[in-house]
């Protein structure tokens, strides 16, 4: 490594998430820690989205996938955009009404606190299982980089993002993410044109792509109906899709990212200032009873309505009248 | 008044899945002809 490769790892490492923790001093309410505010721009929300989804298995691992049995597998993610807009339409607007922080708080609600309990369970093995490769596979790239101990870099990878993520909450996870994403960006298309700038002189970039096609690797979509092909079309839209739901609508982590998104436009001022109007007080909380009853079809309905639909408005009312 | 601006908001939201639905088709249309020329 040279010294400008180290500066891009220190600045990666370090001072991101210095400034994140910089941008975020005094964040106050429990609210603000968990989902952010409404001032995240949607840009950054954007960018934090795509880093939650481009981690550094994708970079370590895809390459390998793609160079071992082609590029097919990208098929699987066409699925995603469908089931984005069936979480941002259906189930956002839900924990949203429902004044929800986690997909498993609203199970708790809607069902018991086993339920709870038991869904919060799974998610945590799951994601601790899931935490421990994405920290594993970083760390061995810095391992041999650096040369230090892979206990070493694992620690330090781990107890990084831990430290500034309990410090700052949600909020810093938007900001850091959205610089992260920038360096990976920038970094993939340096690593492509210097990929193809050391092509050999006896081969351009379009021979390159022509021997790899003829070599099976370059088949990106197949909309063979054959149940036998394990990467087509559709099995990547029906199976992308599903998977995708449970991801973003049921997973609290990216869930939540997606969650402070439609928190950040629903609140913005112009809405805010329409809950002030004269008369968009009936209207709205007529229409936040039909859906609590609407997706609580129980006599929680009634409890919940009390406790969440109710001192809404009087806290609206009381708004109004400041 | 805040039914016409709830509206308003609903249709910035459909913009935004049809855009999304949009780019999304782009994508598996530039894939796939990709598909067909180096394949």
């Amino acid at each position: 490594m040279n010294r400008l490769d180290y500066l891009v790892l220190i600045a990666t490492i370090l001072a991101i998430p210095l400034y994140g923790l910089w941008r975020t001093r005094g964040s106050a309410s429990l609210g603000q820690y968990l989902k952010g505010d409404a001032s995240i721009r949607w840009a950054t929300i954007g960018l934090s989205v795509l880093a939650t989804q481009a981690g550094p298995i994708t970079f370590l691992s895809m390459p390998g996938q793609a160079y071992e049995s082609g590029i097919g597998f990208i098929q699987n993610y066409f699925g995603q955009p469908l089931a984005l807009i069936v979480v941002c339409a259906v189930f956002v607007p839900i924990y949203q009404r429902l004044k929800v922080y986690t997909a498993y708080q609203y199970l708790g609600e809607r069902f018991d606190r086993k339920t709870q309990l038991l869904g919060a369970f799974l998610f945590l093995i799951q994601r601790g299982i899931a935490a421990g490769i994405t920290i594993y596979a970083p760390a061995i790239v810095l391992s041999a980089l650096l040369g230090w101990r892979l206990n070493l870099t694992i620690w330090l990878a781990g107890g990084l993002v831990i430290v500034y993520t309990v410090i700052g909450g949600t909020k810093i996870v938007s900001i850091t993410q959205r610089y992260q994403m920038i360096v990976i960006l920038v970094g993939m298309a340096i690593a492509f044109a210097v990929a193809v700038y050391r092509l050999s002189p006896d081969l351009s970039f379009e021979n390159t792509l022509s021997i790899a096609g003829k070599m099976g690797k370059l088949e990106a979509v197949n909309f063979s109906v054959d149940p036998h092909k394990r990467y087509t079309f559709w099995s990547g839209l029906i199976g992308g899709f599903f998977l995708a739901l449970s991801y973003f609508g049921a997973g609290p982590i990216a869930g939540a990212t997606i969650y402070r998104g439609r928190l950040a436009q629903r609140e913005s001022p112009r809405v805010a200032l329409q809950r002030r109007g004269e008369g968009a007080d009936a209207v709205f909380h007529s229409a936040a009873r039909r859906d609590c009853f609407h997706v609580l079809p129980t006599r929680k309905a009634a409890d919940l309505l009390q406790s969440t639909c109710v001192p809404a408005r009087d806290g609206e009312a009381a708004m109004r009248h400041s | 008044m805040s039914a016409r601006d709830d509206n308003a908001d609903a249709g910035s939201w459909r913009k935004a899945y049809g855009l999304a639905l949009s780019l999304f088709a782009v994508e598996v249309v530039l894939l796939y002809l990709f598909t067909l020329r180096f394949s």
